[in-house]
């Protein structure tokens, strides 16, 4: 007994490290967001914060917003966008405005999957001296044949890539299928 | 691949099946493939939503996949619960092996 507590817990630390490995059958798929509207408020600086570990902009490091920069930021981490007057910037961010906006993404996908990268594009609705509204306005999504394709937010997720959909499909339509084989098999039956 | 997966799975696991009841070889195929049709995407869409590869998950997966196996082959091969189970956990445990190995070579 104490033998199989002992393989359990080597097996669960141990495999601990595998925690940042892409899965083999999967490829990664990059990301990273960009802010459409920001040279529209020169005045301010935008600020990514990520509060909850390591990568770039993280562990309370805050991270100035280049205009124009598609900014990335480790897969595991949840950062939010801070704004600020230029004028006031500090790095403790006192004063500084705060988007309700979370972002994250899924750094991985099947290795049949055409996706190859995935660009947030966030849209600012507004800014004041009280008040900080970033939203998610489209999505690029970029396929392995170097053809893209731009599709609106409508929910808070992310809209489905067209041509990941179509391969997505057909996985959604077998396990269907075949429970609809399953249920005839045993109606059949029953009817003999 | 994943097709290929799936139709190692299917194979597989057809031959465990009939290896433990060794009779109607071609309805056995016919339950094995409706069986894994059912069971293989579901698990395989549970994986793509975990951001990376952990093994604790594919283990505990695996499991839920076999206990769902269980009822299934019960009431399609007709065999008892005990055997049903017993089916559905060889079968799972040689396929998660393979399907390991598998994912780790590519």
């Amino acid at each position: 007994m104490k033998s199989l507590v002992l393989l359990i817990m080597i097996t669960l630390l141990s495999t601990a490290v595998f925690a940042d490995v892409i899965m083999p059958n999967q490829k990664s798929v990059s990301y990273c967001f960009t802010i459409d509207n920001m040279a529209e408020y020169p005045d301010y600086v935008f600020i990514m914060v990520d509060d909850t570990g390591l990568g770039v902009g993280a562990g309370g490091s805050p991270y100035v917003i280049p205009q124009g920069e598609c900014v990335r930021f480790y897969k595991f981490r949840t950062p939010s966008v801070f704004a600020m007057p230029t004028a006031a910037y500090n790095e403790e961010l006192t004063g500084a405005l705060q988007s309700g906006l979370l972002l994250q993404y899924t750094s991985a996908t099947n290795k049949d999957d055409p996706l190859k990268s995935r660009q947030d594009i966030l849209h600012i609705d507004s800014l004041s001296a009280d008040s900080f509204v970033l939203s998610k306005k489209s999505v690029l999504y970029t396929y392995e044949d170097g053809s893209t394709e731009t599709l609106p937010y409508t929910t808070d997720m992310p809209p489905t890539p067209t041509k990941s959909a179509w391969h997505a499909g057909i996985w959604y339509a077998v396990p269907v299928l075949a429970a609809i084989g399953i249920i005839l098999v045993l109606l059949l039956r029953k009817k003999k | 691949m994943n097709v290929l997966l799936l139709l190692i799975t299917i194979v597989v696991e057809f031959f465990i099946i009939w290896l433990f009841l060794r009779k109607n070889e071609w309805w056995l195929l016919l339950y094995a493939v409706l069986i894994n049709c059912l069971t293989w995407p579901l698990a395989m869409l549970v994986f793509s939503l975990v951001p990376s590869w952990y093994l604790p998950f594919y283990l505990i997966i695996e499991l839920f996949v076999a206990l769902a196996e269980w009822p299934l082959l019960k009431l399609l091969t007709r065999a008892s619960w005990k055997r049903a189970a017993l089916i559905a956990f060889c079968a799972n445990i040689v396929t998660a092996i393979i399907g390991f190995l598998l994912l780790n070579i590519q």
